[in-house]
């Protein structure tokens, strides 16, 4: 029961690795418009919201837990990284409201026509700044998690198959 | 159906955050269009619609235009390298920041 536990606790850590690689990755191809072209950045921005839900997902019991604690016995770090974490989220959901509205692709292309207002051009401009910044810190938060995870799944598996 | 539960409840933030931003970002804008800071989307449209007409009476003459230059992919990856490595960058400058202190600090209190 217990090497089942830890088994699916693992299978769900390679998942979530892999998972913010590409997120990662999309969202570095996501932050050149002009080189990655409008479709491409349009539909890799809205399938990046569906990737986010199941990041936030795959974080559930953290934040379940975080969330119990907050005003009670929650340590400096894990404070600071849940409250980084609602202002990421925070900025997420703008940049990605303010891409909506903006959206000359994707949004038309599902048969919607949304009225713009003055400003969502310069607010996904800043947000996406200020996204930049965040994934900075959120990085540099789950630092060792990050380190021990790629040396476990990634680094140990491919010397073992190089030494074999 | 527990995943299920939780997936709806974290959609449901997104949409209350998203109608939060689109309300909250729709009255600055009109607060800002009522104190005569920005035009309206109206104005805007009327604007950019004359100022459309205007260029349409004064285009010039079609020029023959000239063949599009032949797509380079090396200055394609250089520019993405660039523009990417620009968005790296920044990432890192958090990164190295906070993390490289932190592990001197440790390092430091191992020794001592």
């Amino acid at each position: 029961m217990t090497s089942e536990v830890s088994k699916s606790a693992s299978s769900q850590t390679k998942v979530k690795l892999w998972m913010d690689i590409f997120i990662f990755i999309s969202f570095l191809v996501v932050m050149e418009p002009h080189l990655s072209d409008l479709p491409v950045h349009e539909w890799l921005g809205l399938a990046l919201t569906f990737v986010m839900m199941v990041h936030l997902l795959l974080s559930w019991d953290w934040i379940v837990q975080i969330t119990r604690r907050f005003f009670k016995t929650v340590g400096g770090q894990n404070r600071l990284n849940y409250i980084l974490n609602w202002v990421f989220l925070l900025d997420g959901v703008v940049i990605m409201m303010s891409g909506i509205m903006i959206s000359r692709v994707a949004i038309p292309a599902l048969g919607l026509d949304l009225v713009l207002g003055p400003g969502w051009y310069k607010l996904h401009d800043l947000s996406t700044n200020v996204a930049l910044l965040l994934l900075g810190l959120h990085t540099a938060l789950h630092w060792s998690w990050i380190v021990s995870t790629i040396n476990r799944y990634v680094f140990a598996p491919a010397l073992s198959l190089i030494k074999r | 159906m527990k995943t299920l539960t939780r997936g709806l409840i974290i959609l449901a933030v997104f949409v209350l955050l998203a109608g939060v931003v689109t309300v909250s970002v729709n009255v600055v804008a009109g607060v800002a269009v009522s104190m005569g800071l920005i035009d309206s989307p109206e104005e805007r449209a009327a604007e950019e619609a004359a100022r459309e007409a205007a260029s349409a009476s004064e285009a010039p003459e079609p020029v023959e235009r000239e063949a599009p230059e032949d797509f380079n992919l090396f200055a394609y990856v250089v520019q993405w390298i660039r523009s990417t490595g620009k968005n790296v960058f920044v990432v890192a400058i958090p990164v190295l920041a906070i993390v490289v202190p932190k592990s001197l600090m440790a390092r430091l209190r191992k020794r001592s």
